[in-house]
């Protein structure tokens, strides 16, 4: 099948997706009675007189057809709604979290992943040696590291005792104001990329110095996952004829592992990281709110636990649309890694 | 695989373990550490920021337009970059200063409150300061009542009513007027003089450009045009993410849920602002904003009360402490319950095994209940020392406030006492069962209940009192508006610094609180409003003392506490004094200054 006609009948399937998302978890929120719905209007208790008023204006007791109707309208006049949590529409919103969100990503994945790739393929060369229990001690620590308490040590040792090294924030207090004002212009608002592109330095070492902490603490929880998985993969793959073959023919253990084994086991790790890149870009709570890095994930959790309907659904939108994209550059990437994948076709 | 890249690989395996090696103990710091460093008084907080004043909060502003504005983060944005009239005379909440206004003068024949309007006041975008600003907007605020916004103060003194639906345009037209250069408003009794002042210290009292506001398609004052503003959605004002006024800073920018900045305003009437920006940041981690303040980063963090003594003992910090809020909390019985589909009042019955939903429209539980609170023991351990107890919901800094007021005290044989002798002692020889709600996360509220139900039991074990939690929003809130809590615990923070803010609430058949407790009635609405509209202080003060007696008498509620608050600067930070209606925790901005030295 030709990529484009592929793409395409891919991104249309969005419509469908994204259709189910919403109206699963527009029905959910339903389950909750328009009292409940409407706090998030009436937030103190010196508002309680006006809450029939509130249920009355936002037609928060009319069938669930009808709200969802009415909602559904107002997407396709590209209006998500307003984000009560964060005062503004929520296509603002995802404007403003997302760069943060993907600056994070933008580090974070390819150190997931090539860090994952070496330590698992070490592992795997050295199988039962010292080299290959030391990987796994690594991921365990990893993977059962609650990220929360990571990020609060990190930032005690890095910030606390040693004295505002490695801070927290996208940039300080000094920097926030100089990039916010002429003749800095933020194209993207990803501070690293806008920093290199008005060819400021010191914005640039400011905002890597503010990435440093959460991007460690996102590299150690997700890494041991894609090492533990390269490594079995390696395992298949040093076990397979071809590598025999290979080692038959005398090639260095270097050039058997490099360009025989490893590149076989790189598939499974390929569809893992496009779901680490997606996982990282649709917010990570835990490591945005500790790093005061203020990202989507914040406020889409800001928004469920305050029950913000129009700010959950839009997030769902676009995480919908996220994984969506993933999967299909994942497809794509397959066929650049595997000659058997063909587009739109079952591998061979 | 080459050594080198094995060695590599291994070194870095090394470097990680050696983190977590170091990470570990850190954070398993022993008590006796943690008192060690506290001894030491931590290292010295470096000055950092010169010019610029930073705090991290934890509130997020919900708008700028002061006619919507009803939060405190909001507020507190609000109060640095809109002026208002008048303005408190410091930490008095009794006196006045005219602010926008040169000069104010009361009128008792007339009922109005004249203003003179102070020439040569710039706004930030450039317009000049005029009486019709001012009667714009006040009108505007009147006409735009926002759904749950604060306007309904503005209407009670000036109109009697609460909302613009129960007026016309010509009443609201009338009840502000432009004469010269000076702007009149008509109130509907003497009484509200001193609150009309109070309630126009308040952002809601925030003078905006006229000009500028119509120009960005907010009301262009006519009649016609009302209906196109009157309750507009929330976050469609233009005011509502944009500022123009006349204070000390003009907004610099809102980054919606992060922080926002302000900047020094050159033309600023008074002399120009102690800093050249304030920053706003909002940060909920509590470990990240304490390792700020530490690392000098920011002059002013929000500690909440679980936190003081990580913070207590640290040597560059200017501690301020005692200063009493002017909020309160309370246990609220409801007197009149719903028992329909209702799982908290177990049978329905005064059978042990429940509460009839007339439970506590009996004086007599209700007393044994106030004294089986104990008082000192909630502010020692729940408040950890930071409150003190109320007799009433007057609470100390308000006009009217009785500091000999009677007040209830633990006291379990007193609580005996009037528990034998509820429903004619039915009470004490069957017992009650019932559950007792707090808001999930309050973990003050529950330990008060707490406190309540094991005194009870105490004094009887067949008074079970079950104490359980529910979300504020979906859980509470419901329930309360339905009538079936039983007992519930709720607070209440001043709109303005006088009793009748605090009495309606608490105390009128249609009071926030008093309405979902059963417990307001006639005559007692007819001693509020006398006291509300009485124009003689002292007499006014004697009417307050009597409602204060009478909140004792019938005993509604168990008051619990009335907070007192804290504040953590960095030495650099200069010049605080306290009010209690500074809308955020900062304080006065405009009054302070920071430097090295």
């Amino acid at each position: 099948m030709e990529l484009r006609a592929y793409i395409i009948r891919r991104l249309l399937l969005l419509v469908p997706v994204l259709l189910g998302v919403t109206l699963f978890i527009f029905g959910i929120t339903m389950l909750f009675t328009p009292t409940q719905r409407a706090m998030l209007y009436v937030r103190d208790v010196k508002q309680l007189a006006d809450m029939p008023a509130v249920i009355e204006r936002y037609g928060l007791d009319r069938p669930f057809v009808v709200q969802y109707g009415n909602w559904l309208g107002q997407v396709f006049q590209g209006n998500l709604g307003y984000s009560k949590v964060v005062s503004q529409p929520v296509t603002d919103a995802i404007f403003q979290f997302l760069p943060a969100t993907v600056e994070l990503a933008i580090f974070a994945t390819p150190l997931i992943i090539l860090l994952g790739v070496v330590f698992g393929t070490t592992a795997a060369a050295h199988k039962d040696k010292p080299l290959d229990h030391g990987t796994r001690v690594v991921a365990i620590l990893g993977w059962s590291l609650p990220t929360f308490w990571l990020g609060l040590i990190l930032l005690m040792i890095f910030y606390g005792f040693l004295t505002g090294f490695l801070p927290p924030g996208r940039l300080s207090v000094q920097m926030d104001l100089l990039v916010n004002a002429a003749p800095f212009i933020r194209y993207t608002h990803i501070n690293t990329i806008d920093a290199i592109l008005n060819l400021n330095g010191a914005v640039l070492l400011e905002a890597l110095r503010h990435l440093v902490l959460p991007v460690v603490t996102l590299t150690v929880v997700q890494m041991a996952f894609i090492m533990r998985l390269m490594r079995s993969s390696m395992l298949e793959s040093l076990g397979k004829g071809y590598v025999l073959t290979a080692r038959a023919k005398g090639l260095s253990e270097r050039v058997v592992i490099r360009k025989h084994a490893r590149r076989n086991a790189l598939i499974p790790v390929i569809t893992v990281s496009g779901y680490v890149f997606a996982g990282l870009a649709n917010g990570v709570v835990i490591t945005e709110t500790i790093f005061n890095f203020k990202g989507i994930g914040w406020w889409a959790w800001q928004a469920a636990i305050n029950l913000d309907i129009p700010s959950v659904l839009g997030f769902a939108l676009f995480n919908a649309f996220l994984f969506v994209l993933v999967n299909l550059v994942v497809d794509v990437l397959y066929t650049r890694v595997d000659p058997r994948v063909r587009l739109g076709q079952a591998v061979q | 695989m080459s050594k080198r890249f094995s060695k590599m690989a291994l070194l870095v395996l090394i470097g990680l373990l050696c983190l977590a090696l170091v990470a570990f103990p850190a954070c398993t710091t022993t008590g006796e550490q943690q008192e060690e460093e506290e001894e030491e008084g931590g290292p010295a907080i470096p000055y950092k920021n010169d010019g610029i004043f930073v705090q991290m909060t934890i509130g997020e502003p919900e708008t700028l337009d002061p006619a919507a504005s009803y939060d405190n983060a909001s507020g507190e944005i609000i109060d640095l970059v809109y002026e208002t009239l008048v303005d408190y005379d410091g930490g008095d909440v009794g006196n006045f200063v005219g602010q926008l206004a040169t000069d104010f003068v009361w009128d008792g024949a007339a009922l109005t409150w004249t203003f003179t309007i102070r020439e040569g006041v710039k706004f930030h975008e450039g317009g000049d300061l005029s009486a019709e600003d001012v009667e714009y907007s006040f009108e505007r605020a009147m006409i735009y009542d926002r759904l749950g916004g604060p306007v309904w103060m503005l209407f009670e003194p000036l109109l009697g009513g609460y909302e613009f639906v129960e007026f016309t345009y010509p009443d609201v037209d009338a009840a502000v007027e432009v004469d010269g250069n000076t702007v009149v408003f008509k109130l509907v009794e003497a009484g509200y003089r001193l609150i009309w002042l109070q309630t126009i210290c308040g952002g809601w009292g925030s003078i905006l450009d006229k000009e500028w506001c119509i120009a960005n398609g907010e009301w262009d004052g006519t009649e016609a045009d009302i209906p196109n503003h009157y309750q507009q959605e929330d976050g469609t004002t233009y005011p509502w993410n944009n500022m123009n006024g006349t204070g000390p800073w003009k907004l610099n920018e809102w980054e919606h849920g992060v922080q926002w900045k302000l900047e020094r305003f050159d033309d600023y009437w008074r002399e120009p602002a102690p800093f050249d920006f304030v920053i706003s940041q909002l940060v909920e981690e509590w470990t990240t904003r304490k390792q700020a303040l530490l690392a000098g980063d920011v002059d002013f963090v929000l500690v909440d009360k679980m936190y003081i003594p990580e913070v207590e003992n640290v040597a560059d910090l200017t501690k301020l402490k005692d200063l009493p809020e002017l909020s309160t909390a309370a246990l609220f019985m409801n007197q009149a319950i719903d028992a329909v589909d209702n799982d908290y009042i177990g049978t329905g019955l005064l059978d042990g095994n429940g509460i009839p939903p007339d439970f506590f429209s009996d004086e007599d539980v209700r007393k044994g209940f106030c004294y089986a609170f104990d008082y000192e023991t909630a502010i020692t351990d729940i408040m950890l020392g930071e409150a003190i107890s109320p007799a009433s919901p007057v609470v100390s800094g308000l006009l009217g406030y009785n500091p000999n007021a009677e007040a209830y005290t633990y006291d379990l044989e007193k609580a005996e006492e009037h528990l034998r002798a509820a429903w004619g002692g039915e009470v004490w020889e069957k017992g009650f069962k019932f559950t007792a709600i707090y808001n999930s996360g309050n973990d003050q509220r529950k330990a008060a209940m707490e406190i309540l139900a094991e005194n009870l039991f105490a004094i009887n074990p067949k008074f079970q009192v079950a104490v359980a939690g529910l979300p504020w929003g979906t859980g509470v809130v419901p329930l309360l508006r339905s009538y079936r809590l039983v007992l519930y615990a709720c607070g209440w923070g001043a709109d303005y610094p006088h009793a009748h803010n605090f009495v309606y609430p608490f105390m009128a058949k249609t009071g926030t609180f008093s309405k979902f407790m059963a417990s307001g009635y006639d005559e007692l609405d007819a001693k509020i409003n006398a006291a509300l509209l009485e124009t003689d202080p002292q007499e006014q003060q004697d009417k307050y003392y009597e409602i204060q007696q009478i909140w004792h008498d019938d005993a509604p509620a168990i008051m619990l506490w009335q907070a007192t608050g804290r504040r953590w600067f960095t030495k650099y930070v200069h010049g605080f004094f306290f009010n209690p209606m500074i809308p955020g925790d900062a304080g006065p901005l405009y009054y302070m200054s920071k430097s090295a030295s």
